[in-house]
């Protein structure tokens, strides 16, 4: 416990590298500029906020090491931490998000219509890689029954393509 | 006020009752939020006309902040962030089988809240813009600096954490083409970037996206439904509360008026007055009293108007929902400002009216729907959530129609959830991404007819307003920073003292 660095000195580490990463960009692009002006430069605003930013993290770093210093608020640190069983179904969640965001970019199949009486259903790749996304994050967090898999996403599907597509007028991936 | 009727007709209305409905499920079931509605609406409203947008998203915004109350009466989950207080007394009420009672409590006293702040909304509304006028362009600044760092204050325990929070949606606003001038800034090269970072991904991200993996991290088992057993109330009875209603309804809505603090606030702020003023309750507060259910509702609900207030007459929003709409208004090409009522009457009366109707509409779904939407709130979150991740894949792509859209989406909401985790908050994030180009513009013309005059910190400074909104940002920073907050604790003590003596 005793070595475990206080989550408020990482973060205030971190930030403060975004801070100074700002700062000196501002002060590069404004070298580079033509306009040698602060009062008119676009750096000038960027330049205030990197300083903020660099500032605001020593605090957080400060803070860091005084309640490192503190017994009781290393409690508190270790209840911040993300824990490894549950930080991994937000990785594997953010895969298959990943990979129906692939599908949606890669993927290239034909609007395919198809007639019911008078009513006109057209699909695509949205609705392909939307059905197998739900069918997938679904199985992913626990349903197991088959007609829950398949109806389900299969409804919801046709339910938005219906309603963004052909009667909100809204481009679908 | 009799010009808020000119906009009404059956097509509005019907847009107003659409988006009621769909605010009251959205704010009853846990997991979703007022806020993620109204960002995918606004990718979903882009083509239509201005009025029938803001018709739909007022319907969810009313609704939606009332139907919070639903789930924490009956299953002790708010559903919105300011109904946590309604859970205090709302629950305890429902496990002793009247639920019933508390519902229609939360629903009167929601619908005079918000009645109560639309109707102060009306009437401050041009006052202000009036005052609006006189300021400079470091008043506006200024005014956005004090907004940013109250919600930096009012929304997390940590104060440094809130103020990186605003600098991080400084960051992110500054993205593109500067103002100005049209510099590219920092771009690093990638073309999609040009342009900026749209407000609607963001959106998407930091409330939809982020919302389901914190679902999904925090996955726990389904809370049970208490019994909803219809019992007879009477309004008699609800309606003894009313002087006190109107006195948690003001401060709702001048809570609401501040920039950032919103509806949890005004409800803790609200909940402790009644606490103070009903000296002895027949039951005890926390343990089932009516008058917790009036007062943190009547707030939380007349906040609604007074958050509109600061948003339209000088574009600064009070809340997150009001900074999501402040993006609808730059979406249909309306600047909000001190000449915004006067310059677009119609676009004012849209908002007034459709908010009055939606109180209506609140008060019938309140008392009809409510109690029999038990089963709806608890929907398996197994299946709810994958249904909100596609929707914000079509939100966050909808609005420019292009997948870099969807992946920043994704990314804002992995950097939402992380920010949710080490307690940083996201509203002051979101608020600072909207007001971050308008301070820029604003700061850096200020800087540059100052640097001209003979004394530029007395150009920029020396103005009633400026003066003022100066003092209230470094009382706002003295009482937060810690060492600073004890040196003027010390000081306070002192005088006290003093004055014993």
């Amino acid at each position: 416990m005793k070595n475990k660095i206080h989550s408020h000195i990482v973060e205030g580490v971190l930030f403060c590298g975004s801070g100074l990463g700002l700062l000196s960009y501002s002060l590069i692009s404004y070298g580079k500029a033509f306009n040698k002006s602060w009062a008119q430069s676009p750096y000038l605003f960027p330049l205030i906020v990197g300083a903020v930013m660099t500032g605001l993290s020593l605090w957080l770093i400060g803070e860091g090491i005084l309640a490192a210093k503190r017994d009781s608020q290393s409690r508190d640190n270790v209840k911040m931490q993300l824990s490894g069983e549950n930080l991994c179904r937000v990785v594997l969640t953010l895969i298959l998000c990943g990979g129906y965001y692939l599908a949606l970019a890669n993927l290239k199949i034909p609007y395919i219509t198809i007639g019911i009486f008078s009513f006109m259903y057209t699909f695509s790749t949205f609705e392909v890689a939307t059905v197998v996304f739900l069918a997938a994050m679904m199985g992913f967090m626990g349903v197991r029954k088959p007609f829950i898999l398949v109806l389900v996403p299969l409804g919801t599907t046709l339910f938005l393509s219906i309603a963004f597509r052909m009667l909100l007028h809204v481009l679908l991936p | 006020m009799l010009d808020v009727l000119t906009v009404i007709d059956g097509r509005f209305i019907l847009m107003v009752l659409a988006g009621s409905v769909a605010g009251l499920f959205v704010g009853a079931i846990p997991g979703l939020s007022v806020s993620m509605a109204t960002a995918l609406l606004v990718s979903i409203t882009y083509t239509w006309e201005h009025s029938d947008a803001l018709a739909m998203i007022m319907g969810v915004y009313v609704v939606g902040v009332f139907s919070g109350a639903v789930s924490a009466i009956l299953i002790n989950i708010p559903g919105a962030p300011s109904s946590v207080v309604t859970t205090l007394d709302g629950y305890p009420m429902s496990k002793k089988g009247q639920a019933y009672k508390a519902l229609y409590t939360a629903t009167i006293y929601s619908f005079t809240g918000s009645l109560f702040g639309l109707v102060a909304l009306g009437l401050l509304a041009t006052p202000v813009s009036k005052i609006a006028l006189k300021f400079t362009k470091m008043d506006y600044f200024l005014l956005a600096f004090f907004g940013l760092v109250t919600v930096g204050s009012v929304s997390t325990k940590n104060y440094a954490k809130g103020l990186i929070s605003v600098m991080l949606g400084l960051i992110i606003s500054m993205i593109g083409l500067d103002p100005l001038m049209g510099t590219k800034r920092l771009t690093f090269g990638v073309q999609n970037l040009t342009g900026g970072v749209s407000t609607v991904p963001a959106l998407v991200g930091f409330f939809g996206f982020a919302e389901v993996l914190s679902v999904i991290y925090n996955m726990k088992q389904e809370q049970n439904v208490l019994a909803m057993e219809r019992t007879k109330v009477s309004l008699k009875e609800v309606l003894q509360h009313w002087k006190l209603s109107l006195y948690t309804s003001a401060i709702g809505m001048l809570v609401g008026a501040l920039p950032g603090a919103g509806g949890p606030v005004a409800s803790f702020i609200a909940y402790n007055e009644a606490k103070r003023l009903v000296k002895d309750p027949k039951i005890p507060f926390g343990e089932g009293t009516v008058e917790g259910i009036m007062a943190s509702e009547s707030s939380n609900n007349a906040c609604i108007g007074g958050a509109l207030i600061p948003m339209l007459t000088l574009a600064v929003p009070g809340d997150a929902v009001t900074a999501i709409i402040l993006s609808v208004f730059y979406v249909h090409g309306l600047q909000p400002g001190p000449m915004f009522i006067r310059q677009n009457p119609e676009a004012f009366h849209s908002i007034l009216a459709a908010g009055i109707i939606a109180c209506f509409a609140l008060l019938f779904l309140g008392l009809l729907v409510a109690p029999r939407i038990c089963k709806v709130i608890t929907i398996p979150k197994n299946i709810m959530i994958p249904v909100v991740a596609s929707l914000c894949v079509i939100g966050s792509f909808a609005c420019n129609n292009r997948l870099f859209d969807v992946g920043l989406m994704f990314l804002f909401g992995l950097m939402g959830f992380l920010m949710r985790r080490f307690d940083y908050p996201v509203a002051p994030l979101i608020l600072a991404m909207v007001l971050g180009k308008m301070m820029d513009s604003n700061f850096r013309q200020a800087v540059s007819l100052a640097s001209s005059a003979e004394n530029p910190l007395k150009a920029m400074f020396w103005h009633p307003f400026t003066i003022i909104l100066s003092i209230c940002i470094l009382w706002v920073l003295l009482n937060n920073i810690p060492w600073t907050k004890g040196w003027l604790e010390k000081m306070s003590g002192r005088m006290r003292r003093k004055e014993n003596k």
